[in-house]
C-alpha cells in the first residue's frame, strides 16, 4: 500500500519536502508549487491526502551516518538496499560526518553498529599496540 | 688509871686503825677508778681503733667499688661506640644499596614512561596522516562501496 508514495521518499529530507507538499495540497494553496512526479502520485490518493501524509509520518526510519556527500545516483542505490531488507516503508536519514573516513555508523531500531574506516583503524591500531606490549 | 690509858689507847689504835682503814679503802678506790680509767681508757682505744679500721675498710671497699663500676662504665661505653658505628656502617650500606636501587626504579619509570609517550605519539600521527590519506584516495565508488559493505556488516551482526 502507498508504494508508489514510498517510492517519492528515499531520504527524511525527501520526507520533509513530501510533507509539505500534501500541506500544500490539503490546503489546496499553491499548486503550483508541488513536483510533478508528486502531483501525478498523489493525485490518486486525493481524497485521502491525510491519511496518505499519516502514513508517510509514519515511515520507519534508519539512521546512516557517513563520511561523505554522496550523489543522488548513490542515495537511491543504498536506499534501495535498504529498502530490500527492511521493507518499503523506511526512510534513510543521512548524516555527514567526515571523521568516519569512509563506511557508515548504523542506528536502526535502538540499536547501533560502527562500521566505519576510523573505527577499522582504530581496532587495528589498538590490536598492534596490544602485540608491542605483549611481545 | 690503866684502863683508861689502855682504853685510851685502844681508842687512839681503833681510830688510827679507822683512819688508816679509811686511808686504804680510799687509795683502793683510786686505785680502782684508775685502774677502771684505764680500762675504759683501753676499751675506748680499742673501740676506736676497731671504728677507724672498719671506716677504712669500709672506704676501701667504696673505692673499690667506684673503681669497678668506672672500669665497667669505660668497658660499656667502648663496647656500645663499637656497636654504635657498626649500626651506622651498617645503616649506610643499607641507604645507599635502597637509595640506588631506588634512583634506579625512577629512572626505569621514566624511561618506560617517555618510551609509551615517544609510541602514543607515534600512532597518533600515523593515525592522522593514514586518516588524511584514506580520506583524500577514496573516490565517491569507494565510499559507497564502504558503505553498502558497512550496511552488510550490520546486517550479519543483526543490527539491521
Amino acid at each position: 500500500m502507498y508504494s508508489d508514495v514510498y517510492e517519492l521518499v528515499l531520504t527524511s529530507g525527501d520526507r520533509e519536502l513530501l510533507l509539505e507538499e500534501i500541506d500544500v495540497l490539503i490546503n489546496s494553496l499553491y499548486k503550483t508549487e508541488v513536483r510533478s512526479r508528486v502531483a501525478e502520485v498523489l493525485g490518486k490518493y486525493k481524497d485521502k491526502l491525510a491519511v496518505v501524509r499519516q502514513a508517510v509520518s509514519r515511515m520507519r526510519e534508519i539512521k546512516l551516518e557517513v563520511a561523505r556527500e554522496l550523489p543522488q545516483k548513490a542515495v537511491e542505490d543504498i536506499c534501495a538496499w535498504v529498502r530490500k531488507y527492511l521493507g518499503e516503508d523506511v526512510v534513510v536519514d543521512f548524516i555527514l560526518k567526515p571523521e568516519l573516513i569512509g563506511g557508515a555508523t548504523v542506528y536502526w531500531e535502538g540499536r547501533y553498529g560502527d562500521y566505519s574506516l576510523r573505527k577499522k583503524l582504530d581496532n587495528f591500531q589498538f590490536s598492534n599496540t596490544n602485540l608491542q606490549i605483549n611481545s | 688509871m690503866d684502863y683508861q690509858l689502855i682504853s685510851l689507847i685502844a681508842t687512839g689504835t681503833a681510830i688510827v686503825g679507822v683512819v688508816a682503814g679509811y686511808l686504804d679503802l680510799g687509795r683502793r678506790k683510786s686505785q680502782e677508778q684508775q685502774e677502771a680509767e684505764k680500762v675504759l681508757r683501753q676499751a675506748q682505744d680499742k673501740a676506736e681503733h676497731v671504728l677507724r679500721q672498719a671506716q677504712d675498710k669500709a672506704l676501701e671497699i667504696l673505692e673499690k667499688a667506684r673503681l669497678d663500676t668506672e672500669a665497667r662504665s669505660e668497658k660499656l661505653e667502648v663496647r656500645l661506640d663499637r656497636a654504635e658505628e657498626k649500626e651506622i656502617t651498617d645503616f649506610r650500606k643499607a641507604l645507599g644499596q635502597t637509595t640506588t636501587a631506588l634512583v634506579q626504579a625512577q629512572i626505569e619509570g621514566y624511561k618506560v614512561k617517555k618510551m609509551q609517550e615517544v609510541d602514543a605519539r607515534a600512532q597518533e600521527m600515523v593515525q592522522q596522516v593514514t586518516r588524511a590519506v584514506l580520506g583524500k584516495a577514496l573516490d565517491t565508488a569507494k565510499h559507497i562501496a564502504l558503505i553498502k559493505g558497512a550496511l552488510e556488516e550490520a546486517k550479519s551482526a543483526h543490527v539491521l
